[in-house]
């Protein structure tokens, strides 16, 4: 479970990049945050994944709350969240099952073998085949997939992605959002954010828009198209912020 | 694979992945190295020139003409037993006679004129070097003086004490010299290995975001440090090794750097490029706790 409740940021005295927000998501949905640049969509990411802190108000992961949680513990939550970037931030020297086994090696989690872990990750994401091939011998699309293995090569329960796919063509995205799809459907919670508001539309995912900092709309994912999701998932109060 | 391996092969791999940033890395530290090394073959070379000056310096107690065999046994066990007194050794005034002779060479017919041997027996007294400052080798001196039997005592009083002074000075300047060298070597050394870390500032960044702990970040650029360290005194002891060997060509008197001290020199040199590393990303790693 993933909440933020009242949450806000203050970088600058008096500028509030978030204000107040508030909303929770269950393991197995998929949430799209959108809005225009600037809307606090990263900021938001940026304190679910516990990267910031927020000024006023509380970020929750599963156990850890943004209140009580020693920096000491910090590096073991970060091992259950995966994180998906625009850039795709791989390691251009190393190759795609190398960039995958390097978050098990990093953190020592290769329990359960570390090859068997890599190989269905990378299976996971449709890239059996290219395993040895390095960054820069991929498509866009195939190393935001490498991007993806990495992410949930340590079994996160929660997946945020930050534009995952402003850098890749039409056809590509829709791939790329099938695959995060899939991946909540398994039971992870995964957060996106985008600009692109079609796509959730499509995917029949419950969208939160943001502007200036505030969240103005939770729209939920429509019943017809993922039931199970919504039972899950509450309706969340937002305490007048709703535009 | 537990982490500890992982670090180790990071840490070796890091030296690989980037050869030309290694290669100057380790030159650049190797250099700075190399003015410390020259400055440790000065230090070892000013301390062996104390040492030789220092072991010219003795005692010589002279004898009263009338002096008793039982004083003369006592002075002698005094000698002997005192703790700053390596050596005393005894000159009959024949024997004095006979080694000044041999010092005047051509020029013997000097003594041809004397009548008598004008020389008093005497003690020549050699010190260990910790009685040979001013006030210790004086102490000395006025106790051996009162004793019955003596003459005069004499070991230089100025010269000793201008020597002493010119050796603290010495030392101190050593010393001052050394902190400004080894500090130079320290920031030079942190320099350079903050440019590794700014090219592998991806490597870093992606380790923090997956969860690697502070240490496990760490120990891959402390392994690499360490290994730099240890490759670029091992360049420097190469170089300090040549120029030892060249200049004790044209003076003999140069004397080496010990391998026990080039063991010191290489240890010296992996504790620097671990401690360079260590300081270099200590920004990076408080940035992070900070978060």
């Amino acid at each position: 479970m993933i909440s933020l409740v009242n949450a806000g940021k203050e970088y600058k005295k008096n500028h509030w990049t978030l204000h107040a927000v508030t909303f929770m998501v269950q393991r197995g949905e998929m949430v799209f945050l959108t809005g225009p640049s600037g809307a606090g969509k990263t900021t938001l990411l940026k304190l679910i994944s516990f990267e910031e802190r927020p000024t006023s108000g509380e970020a929750i992961l599963e156990n850890y709350s943004s209140r009580t949680m020693k920096r000491r513990d910090l590096p073991h939550l970060r091992r259950r969240i995966g994180l998906v970037f625009q850039d795709f931030r791989l390691l251009r020297d190393r190759s795609a099952y190398e960039n995958v086994a390097f978050v098990l090696r990093a953190t020592g989690s290769a329990k359960g073998g570390l090859h068997r872990r890599v190989v269905r990750a990378l299976a996971a994401v449709g890239l059996s085949g290219r395993s040895s091939a390095l960054p820069d011998e991929l498509s866009g699309g195939e190393q935001q997939r490498v991007a993806i293995a990495r992410a949930i090569v340590n079994d996160p329960f929660v997946v945020l992605a930050d534009e995952p796919t402003g850098n890749l063509d039409e056809a590509t995205k829709r791939e790329i959002f099938q695959l995060l799809r899939k991946i909540s459907q398994a039971g992870t919670a995964v957060l996106v954010a985008t600009h692109d508001v079609g796509v959730a539309r499509e995917l029949n995912a419950r969208t939160l828009f943001l502007n200036g900092g505030k969240l103005i709309e939770d729209r939920a994912a429509p019943v017809r198209a993922s039931a199970a999701v919504a039972e899950e998932a509450p309706a969340v109060p937002l305490q007048g912020v709703r535009a | 694979m537990s982490t500890l391996l992982f670090t180790l092969r990071e840490g070796i791999l890091n030296l690989r992945r980037a050869p030309l940033l290694s290669l100057t890395s380790i030159a650049v530290m190797g250099l700075s190295m190399f003015v410390l090394g020259i400055f440790l073959l000065l230090t070892v070379n000013l301390r062996a020139a104390i040492v030789a000056v220092q072991s010219q310096v003795e005692i010589a107690v002279f004898l009263r003409e009338d002096i008793r065999d039982a004083e003369l046994k006592n002075l002698d066990q005094f000698l002997r037993e005192h703790p700053g007194v390596m050596t005393a050794r005894f000159l009959p005034r024949d024997e004095a006679l006979a080694e000044f002779r041999k010092e005047l060479k051509e020029k013997e017919y000097l003594l041809e004129a004397l009548e008598s041997n004008p020389l008093p027996d005497t003690f020549e007294v050699a010190l260990y070097d910790d009685w040979k400052s001013t006030e210790r080798i004086s102490l000395l001196a006025d106790q051996i003086s009162g004793m019955a039997g003596v003459d005069e005592v004499k070991y230089g009083r100025e010269w000793v004490g201008r020597l002493n002074r010119i050796i603290v000075a010495a030392v101190l300047a050593d010393l001052f010299l050394g902190a400004v060298v080894a500090i130079s070597s320290l920031f030079v050394v942190a320099n350079t290995v903050k440019l590794t870390l700014i090219a592998r500032k991806d490597m870093i960044e992606l380790m923090k975001m997956v969860g690697a702990t502070a240490g496990v970040i760490r120990r891959p650029f402390v392994i690499e440090g360490i290994l730099k360290g240890v490759l670029a005194s091992l360049l420097a002891g190469t170089l300090l090794t040549i120029l030892t060997w060249t200049l004790a060509h044209r003076i003999p008197e140069v004397k080496p750097l010990s391998i026990s001290l080039l063991f010191a020199f290489i240890l010296f040199g992996a504790i620097l490029g671990g401690f360079g590393s260590v300081a270099s990303l200590q920004g990076y790693l408080q940035r992070w706790s900070r978060e």
